[in-house]
């Protein structure tokens, strides 16, 4: 009985502990098209940064590019950002991403989760980063930054074209 | 000063300050709306949720100048649905105004006009791209039982426009009818119309944002209006046709924004003259919130 206090006692300071190096979307660097006046940026860079879990957003107009950093800790999905360039009356195309999620594999296909429910199908782009993923634990969290292809609909399953690792 | 002089002075204050009232009072600041032209149909898009404002001091000339301010309030519904209101004020009116539509949003001297635009079709194909086309339909309500002796009556409006927009290069082809009720055995004639307009955003003014933003049209205006009719009688000479043509300029930045242009007649046919106008001018603030 003892132990067994112990023990709950143990497993409730984890449970109490802040989440160390929480799993999430970090940066976001999404190419938006349809935007082309000083009031379509004004716009979509206000909403961006009234969205909670975002600390900064800045618009290139003339890159037609939305460049978002993201809380310490946050709950964004990718859908959501996206989601809102599309409700500013834009259409999101590419993205750069930076992420941090756990690493799984499924069907033999590496994927890392993110907590908030994005899930993304790593395309490995060189021997390297191949070689340097098999290393890695699966179940372990891993930070990584790559390039959502241009021709994506809203999805649970991202493709994500592995630049760094 | 006069009591009357005061009270005039005191509501067009309000008006004008009303704008920056509202956004101190909301702390709002998302933004984005009519950004394109002055006088012609353009698919102008607000996105979802948003809110924006101008006030706009228009004349035109017949003789003499009449002199009116507009509020209008534009309102993103969706990303593809867009409400405005336009609220008009007379400053100074002249006995016989001439007809016509005098602005994207806007119908007439004296009309309150509510409408909606819907955005049919959309496309972008590339960076600061896009190819639309757009659907308005509103209804007025005079602010005046009579306008030039005849009893006026609410109307219905509808209009199609397409058109591009980059970062360098505008153009919007429209056309619409406007269809007045009869009122007291009398009708003012229907407006039918169709505008072009291009636009050029020079090299010098590519910078990018948040620097300001400008550029330049062309725009062009053809009106057809219809005879009117009093007590039951038909106006013979009321109608005709007028075709306007002019350049406007509009300047950008941030969450404000500045426009102006005039029109003039380049071929009027009206047997009486009622409707015929020696030029239109249009300056426009706006403020998105």
């Amino acid at each position: 009985m003892r132990h067994l206090t112990v023990i709950i006692f143990i497993a409730s300071l984890f449970w109490m502990l802040p989440q160390s190096g929480h799993a999430q979307l970090e940066e976001v660097k999404q190419t938006v098209y349809g935007m082309d006046c000083a009031p379509c940026a004004y716009a979509l860079e206000n909403r961006m940064n009234k969205m909670e879990g975002i600390t900064s957003a800045s618009v290139s107009l003339n890159d037609g590019l939305l460049t978002a950093t993201l809380a310490n800790e946050n709950t964004l999905t990718l859908n959501q950002i996206r989601k809102a360039v599309v409700e500013s009356g834009f259409s999101p195309k590419k993205a750069e991403i930076k992420v941090t999620g756990t690493l799984q594999k499924e069907d033999g296909r590496y994927v890392i989760i993110t907590p908030s429910g994005d899930k993304y199908i790593l395309k490995l782009n060189t021997s390297d980063t191949a070689k340097h993923l098999g290393n890695i634990r699966l179940g372990q969290k891993i930070t990584l930054s790559g390039n959502i292809p241009q021709e994506t609909a809203e999805t649970d399953y991202w493709t994500l074209a592995v630049d760094d690792v | 000063m006069s009591l009357l002089q005061q009270s005039t002075y005191s509501y067009f204050l309000f008006l004008i300050l009303l704008p920056v009232l509202l956004s101190g009072v909301t702390g709002s600041t998302t933004a984005q709306g009519g950004h394109g032209p002055v006088f012609t149909l353009a698919s102008p898009t607000l996105g979802q949720g948003e809110l924006s404002y101008d006030i706009m001091a228009m004349s035109v000339r017949e003789g003499e100048s009449a002199w009116m301010l507009r509020q209008n309030w534009h309102y993103g519904l969706t990303e593809d649905i867009q409400l405005n209101l336009s609220i008009p004020t007379t400053l100074k009116a002249i006995p016989d105004a001439p007809q016509g539509r005098l602005g994207t949003l806007m119908g007439t001297y004296g009309d309150i006009e509510m409408s909606g635009l819907f955005r049919l079709f959309k496309t972008y194909p590339g960076v600061g791209k896009r190819f639309e086309s757009t659907l308005l339909v509103s209804g007025t309500v005079p602010t005046e039982d009579r306008r030039n002796s005849i009893h006026v009556g609410p109307s219905l409006h509808a209009g199609l426009v397409t058109g591009y927009a980059s970062r360098t290069l505008y153009g919007w082809v429209g056309g619409g009818y406007q269809h007045y009720v009869e009122q007291h055995d009398d009708r003012l004639g229907s407006i039918t119309y169709v505008t072009g307009v291009v636009g050029y955003r020079p090299p010098v003014f590519q910078h990018d944002y948040p620097k300001p933003d400008w550029r330049i049209f062309l725009e062009s205006v053809t009106e057809w209006i219809g005879d009117s009719q009093l007590r039951g009688q038909t106006l013979d000479g009321t109608g005709g046709m007028k075709s306007m043509l002019g350049p406007s300029v509009l300047g950008l930045y941030g969450k404000w924004g500045l426009s102006a242009g005039i029109l003039f007649p380049i071929y009027t046919d009206f047997s009486d003259g009622t409707n015929a106008e020696d030029f239109r001018l249009s300056m426009v603030l706006s403020y998105w919130f």
